[in-house]
């Protein structure tokens, strides 16, 4: 029942996101339409430019512009669940209901992460449908791999502000706090850029998964999604430990 | 099973430079209603809430039910029902909503309860939790730890915000379906005319210490007011006194124990006792919380020897 109401807590964000992400997936197969070239490009069956098209949408579009709207999807995502119980002052309510406070945080926590699912899955298969529909040509089912970066990369943003929600006792600052992270990781690789350091931010990831998906890269990157899924379960322990030690 | 539905040993909480709750030991008998009374701020609330694991003790130990708390509190809450003082749930679910999220989580849950007390409080089960009043709000909290059939049951402020008739409804159910039928009810309250109505029990707190703990009865029993006239009284407390009024040659004591004695005692020294009467547990209340604060200046926490012998 805990699963049902943080369902209630989030789908409204949850449906304002499918309907952001549909509507930008019909915008970027409509300006692939558009600009998509000669004729061999559309319906015209596996032509020299179909690969290129595949490859480009995979990791230009998925792997970068859409994982930046699913990001702060996971941004708005994460806070409702926990925020909720912080800004209604249940918490003294649902901890005193025979369950450990783990069970309530992971319960949570597991409701966003499928309603991620459920907006990636919508961005690739979206996108999948779109360039097969445009150019009559199913050139790799490994695209759909690309949910799992993008997934994983989802996760990670989405459990960070799961955490600092907890931290910060309050959904608002939750959100804040984490988009002020998000910003520093989605800038660092400029940084890194100019004076030359190594550093790997979750959209690099992202977009170097999604770039396999779309094979245009050799390996998909797998230390990456280890550090990634290393995170998310840090952030979730980190957020139960917070609750575990919450005085509501 | 144990004797005791609930134990304290000398229970500590902190907070920053407060000490809301000072080697606090109390021991709630099974079966029966214990009122558990003190002023603002006495710790009694501090105290449920470490129960039930909503705050961690800084020193002592505690058992509800025979579980120890912190390691065992998914037990304790399996058998435990509580109303907070604040009255708040999921304001957007309604009653029944509510019910629905709730019962999931006792396998003793019982839906006639549910339905008998749905009717008895007059809930409004398909508004909103938001949009009810205060006192439909205390009432849905009560229905929802009512039907969980929980062996203990601990309510802190559960009559605030209902009307007369609420209040009584309230005190029916847990008079005679609770106390009945031999579950544990722990009530922290300041209306203490309701208590008294109700409880067996009476512990009661005061700058998180405990001050008194017996059963109702033996407590009216042995407290006296006397009411004396003359010259030379006694104006000092000792252990059976426990307050000195006086005025001019008139003076009242509440005496603890051996009241009969005293008034002997007073009228062999040429005063005229003109009344030796019982008192109420509010008087009670009242009399050992002002000794109490006169007596704790620089001194907070400490029972007053003449209390504590009686505990």
């Amino acid at each position: 029942m805990y699963i049902w109401k943080c369902w209630r807590d989030t789908r409204v964000r949850l449906f304002i996101h499918l309907i952001l992400v549909s509507v930008l997936c019909a915008l970027v197969i409509a300006f692939t339409a558009k600009t998509g070239g000669p004729a061999g490009y559309q319906r015209g069956g596996p032509g020299p430019g179909v690969p290129n098209m595949w490859t480009i949408n995979g990791k230009g579009v998925l792997g970068g512009l859409f994982s930046l709207v699913i990001f702060f999807g996971a941004l708005s995502l994460g806070a409702p669940g926990l925020g909720e119980e912080f800004r209604e002052q249940t918490l003294g309510f649902l901890f005193t209901r025979p369950r450990r406070r783990s069970f309530w945080v992971r319960a949570c926590w597991l409701v966003g992460v499928c309603e991620l699912g459920v907006v990636v899955s919508l961005a690739v298969v979206g996108m999948f449908g779109g360039l097969t529909y445009l150019t009559g040509y199913v050139y790799t089912w490994r695209f759909l791999a690309a949910l799992a970066p993008l997934w994983a990369g989802a996760i990670v943003v989405y459990s960070l502000t799961y955490f600092m929600t907890a931290v910060a006792r309050s959904s608002e600052k939750g959100i804040s706090y984490s988009l002020g992270i998000l910003m520093v990781d989605l800038l660092l690789p400029v940084a890194a850029y100019y004076w030359h350091f190594h550093f790997v931010s979750i959209l690099d990831f992202t977009m170097a998964g999604c770039a396999w998906a779309a094979r245009s890269a050799p390996a998909f990157p797998v230390g990456q999604f280890i550090i990634c899924a290393a995170l998310a379960c840090a952030l979730l322990l980190g957020t139960q430990f917070v609750m575990e030690r919450t005085e509501p | 099973m144990s004797e005791l539905a609930i134990r304290t040993n000398k229970l500590v909480k902190i907070y920053s430079q407060l000490r809301a709750v000072d080697e606090l030991s109390l021991n709630v008998p099974r079966g029966g209603v214990y009122g558990f009374l003190g002023r603002n701020g006495a710790g009694k609330s501090t105290t449920i809430r470490i129960l039930l694991g909503l705050a961690r003790p800084t020193a002592g130990d505690a058992t509800v039910l025979g579980f120890a708390i912190g390691c065992e509190q998914v037990a304790i809450l399996e058998r435990t029902a509580y109303v907070g003082e604040t009255k708040t749930l999921y304001g957007a679910l309604t009653a029944r909503q509510l019910v629905r999220f709730t019962q999931g989580f006792y396998p003793n849950w019982s839906s006639d309860a549910v339905a008998k007390y749905a009717r008895t409080f007059e809930i409004p089960m398909d508004r909103p939790f938001a949009k009810l009043s205060l006192g439909n709000r205390t009432k849905v909290c009560l229905l929802l730890a009512l039907a969980q059939q929980a062996d203990l049951l601990i309510f802190d402020e559960p009559t605030s915000g209902l009307d007369p008739v609420g209040v009584d409804e309230f005190q029916r159910v847990v008079a005679e379906d609770l106390a009945g039928e031999g579950r544990t009810v722990l009530i922290s309250s300041h209306q203490l005319a309701d208590i008294e109505r109700i409880a067996d029990w009476v512990g009661l707190i005061d700058h998180g210490g405990l001050l008194l703990e017996a059963r109702l009865d033996d407590i009216k029993s042995q407290f006296r007011l006397i009411t004396a006239a003359g010259t030379g009284l006694p104006r000092s407390k000792s252990a059976d006194i426990v307050s000195v009024n006086a005025d001019g040659d008139f003076c009242k004591y509440v005496v603890r124990n051996n009241a009969e004695a005293f008034a002997a005692q007073l009228a062999s020294q040429g005063a005229v006792v003109t009344d030796v009467s019982p008192l109420g547990l509010r008087e009670i209340f009242l009399e050992l919380v002002r000794k109490e604060a006169s007596c704790t200046s620089g001194n907070a926490g400490e029972i007053p020897a003449s209390v504590s012998s009686f505990i």
